[in-house]
């Protein structure tokens, strides 16, 4: 262990020796309190109220646990990296680099994906129809070998051991699952990271206060970019609409779930539709030929803070994006990846291509721009707790001295 | 109100204002259905279909001969919101038809058929299916049906989220201040008989779309401006003078709907077939096919709806689910 994440763990130690005693038999009470009550989400107006499996039902002592296990580095094979590694608040629960990197450096076919508003997504990742739940999602970053993510394969044991010998982590898993007899379990690991991600909940831009009524929240520019985002020529927003910037949503009252992949004409290797090995999107699953390149169209919000994009990072920039699109389609001119994307035969038809004038490029972008919600890129509800702690307890000693 | 949270900007207050009346429409029916329960009542459940010319609609299937270029098209989705759905009587009354609701299939008054069931192509919608519109009317002899195609103005201009199924559905939406998509068609199409290029300056298309829905909506203000009118409503009325309630069955033929269409072409900067504006000339035979204006040609007679004789005796109709 290094001297540094030795010292952390010091602390740590020290910390919840003093929460146990401080909260004691009142933390109790409390919880007994909560349990009758419904879980208070604090949505942004005009969100619906997430759907949560009815064996993880929410609870603030879950979420919290969930917190914690979420930035909890022994959550890794090798104690490096944690969800937060490639989720990460301040890029709204993305990364910054196009293709995820995990613990042990092996890299992902795929970048990571923004978890602002995960609560409403029936199906996760970029291209799996039967991946429905962020419990069952939880086991393939941890668990998984190809690729190795969190790379925890074959250690269940010692991981729980170190969650059993942490008294913290023995009294939120006994508050989080007062029903089970022994409530740290990799099981319940999932269902505390899950109820943690589905708070993650991202509504509180420029360009919501400006839907609810504040008309000075967006600029002019950006209001004529929603214009152009919302209509017929650019057709952007027939996958990327609704509250969650994506037509892949669901929640309590909605009644049908609705899950849409989409080919955009990334790529057409050898002009026969292809996509690179690594990645032919749903046809992985489904065998479909059809099913070519097509991705799950993720949410727009935070956007901004999001780069590179797309399913693969293959593209650095928003304003390179506008190119794919305003082609209908990316040409790439040389190399094994060669091929004009804009006729690919699986392409959808709202990929049609468009022409901009400088202005309304501009202006799209600036729209882009006021879906970052920066609320919730330092919500403290968020953070790594023991970075937080870390703060803290050097603030204290700071004021002591 | 007091349900409803009135919020201090003009057009939340409109949309509330339009939810009261969507509340009070709704109030009224029930008013209505009470009176009218002193009359026996009798169960509706109104059989849909769909084909392409003789054959029966299924997603994967491709059709030959369509349009009037010949081509071949592969349906990817086929859906639609039925509502105001009335009953003929003998001397020609009309007696309106009270839809249940289940807020998945029917919520108020609308109801929505569903004849994609997610396989191949039609990946983007759902296994679920429905083929039949459920209500009930006074006991009584009919002869026949009229229903129109799509959402009502005020039930079409909502916040989707705040919606029950079938109105929830994104993928047959389009914003507030356009609404809803009344119909949905969506296919990829090849081959046809056209010698050379489009004269009219129409560009080769492989992916052919039909959204129905209101279009020019008033004040525009922004895609969330609630509008107070529409300048074109865009709902077909669909009527059948001779209709067995009980053993036929109403038809919606995509052979007859595209018959005048070259689903081989789009006009350029339009939407990729018919997405319904007035200035997107690949929707004239569209909407002459379901017997509504277009750009100066007055409505008429719709051909896209027929009805099946006696085909409803047969196979039990239903949703999935």
């Amino acid at each position: 262990m290094s001297p540094h994440l030795a010292s952390r763990v010091l602390i740590l130690a020290g910390s919840a020796v003093l929460v146990v005693a401080s909260r004691g038999l009142a933390t109790r009470s409390v919880h007994a309190v909560g349990a009758q009550l419904p879980y208070e989400w604090k949505l942004p107006p005009g969100f619906p109220r997430p759907k949560v499996p009815a064996d993880n039902p929410m609870s603030d002592v879950k979420v919290e646990l969930g917190r914690y296990l979420f930035y909890d580095k022994r959550l890794s094979g090798n104690g490096t990296f944690s969800c937060a590694s490639c989720h990460q608040q301040n890029r709204a629960f993305a990364d910054s680099l196009p293709l995820g990197v995990g613990s042990t450096g092996e890299v992902h076919p795929r970048g990571s994906m923004s978890l602002a508003n995960v609560a409403y997504a029936p199906v996760l990742t970029w291209a799996n129809p039967n991946l429905k739940r962020l419990e069952q999602q939880a086991v393939v970053p941890m668990f998984g070998d190809s690729p190795i993510e969190l790379g925890l394969a074959g250690r269940e044991d010692s991981l729980l051991a170190a969650l059993r010998g942490d008294d913290r982590y023995r009294r939120m898993f006994a508050e989080s699952f007062p029903d089970d007899r022994e409530p740290v379990s990799v099981t319940n690991v999932t269902r505390a990271l899950a109820a943690f991600e589905r708070t993650l909940i991202s509504g509180r831009s420029a360009y919501d206060r400006y839907e609810h009524g504040d008309s000075t929240a967006l600029s002019p520019a950006a209001r004529r970019g929603a214009e152009m985002f919302f209509g017929e020529r650019l057709e952007c927003f027939h996958c990327h609409g609704g509250f969650a910037f994506t037509n892949t949503t669901d929640y309590v009252g909605k009644g049908f779930p609705e899950v849409e992949f989409h080919n955009t004409g990334l790529y057409n290797l050898r002009g026969t539709g292809a996509y690179p090995a690594a990645n032919p999107g749903l046809k992985e699953l489904s065998g479909r030929d059809d099913d070519m390149g097509k991705f799950k169209a993720p949410t727009l919000r935070n956007i901004a803070v999001t780069a590179p994009y797309m399913h693969d990072g293959s593209i650095r920039t928003l304003d390179e994006v506008i190119d794919h699109y305003a082609a209908g389609g990316r040409t790439i001119k040389a190399g094994p990846n060669a091929g004009v994307g804009s006729r690919n035969p699986h392409k959808s038809g709202f990929v049609k291509g468009f022409t901009l004038s400088s202005r309304e490029r501009a202006d799209l972008l600036a729209f882009l721009r006021s879906l970052t919600d920066s609320a919730f890129l330092t919500d403290a509800r968020f953070v790594d707790p023991f970075d937080a702690r870390a703060r803290a307890s050097r603030a204290h000693s700071a004021t002591s001295r | 109100m007091f349900p409803y949270h009135l919020p201090a900007t003009g057009r939340s207050s409109i949309r509330a204002a339009l939810r009261s009346i969507a509340t009070l429409a709704a109030a009224l029916v029930a008013a209505t259905t009470v009176r009218a329960q002193s009359a026996p009542q009798r169960a509706i459940a109104l059989r849909f279909a769909a084909s392409v010319d003789s054959l029966p609609f299924a997603c994967g299937t491709s059709y030959k001969n369509i349009g009037r270029t010949h081509a071949t098209i592969t349906p990817s989705d086929l859906r639609l919101f039925v509502h105001d759905v009335r009953l003929i009587g003998e001397h020609g009354e009309e007696i309106p038809v009270q839809l249940q609701s289940d807020s998945l299939w029917q919520s108020e008054g609308v109801a929505l058929l569903d004849f994609e069931n997610g396989s191949g192509p039609c990946s983007n919608g759902n296994a679920d299916v429905r083929d039949v519109v459920l209500g009930t009317a006074p006991a009584g002899n009919y002869r026949g049906v009229r229903f129109a195609v799509g959402v009502p103005f005020s039930l079409n201009h909502l916040d989707l989220t705040t919606q029950p199924s079938p109105l929830s559905l994104a993928r047959m939406f389009w914003a507030w201040n356009s609404g809803h998509k009344f119909l949905r068609v969506d296919m990829t199409t090849e081959g046809g008989e056209r010698r050379g290029a489009p004269t009219d300056g129409s560009e080769a298309a492989s992916t052919w779309m039909i959204h129905l829905g209101s279009t020019e909506c008033m004040p525009k203000g922004s895609v969330t401006t609630i509008p107070t009118q529409c300048a074109w409503a865009n709902r077909p009325v669909i009527s059948f003078a001779q209709f067995d309630i009980d053993r036929d069955v109403i038809d919606l033929d995509l052979g007859a709907l595209l018959r005048s269409a070259d689903v081989t072409v789009n006009q350029p900067k339009t939407a990729a077939g018919c997405m319904s504006g007035q200035t997107d000339r690949d929707c004239a035979p569209i909407f002459a096919a379901l017997g509504l204006p277009f750009a100066g040609a007055p409505g008429g007679s719709q051909n896209a709806f027929r009805v099946l004789r006696g085909s409803a005796a047969s196979a039990p109709a239903g949703g999935t689910r």
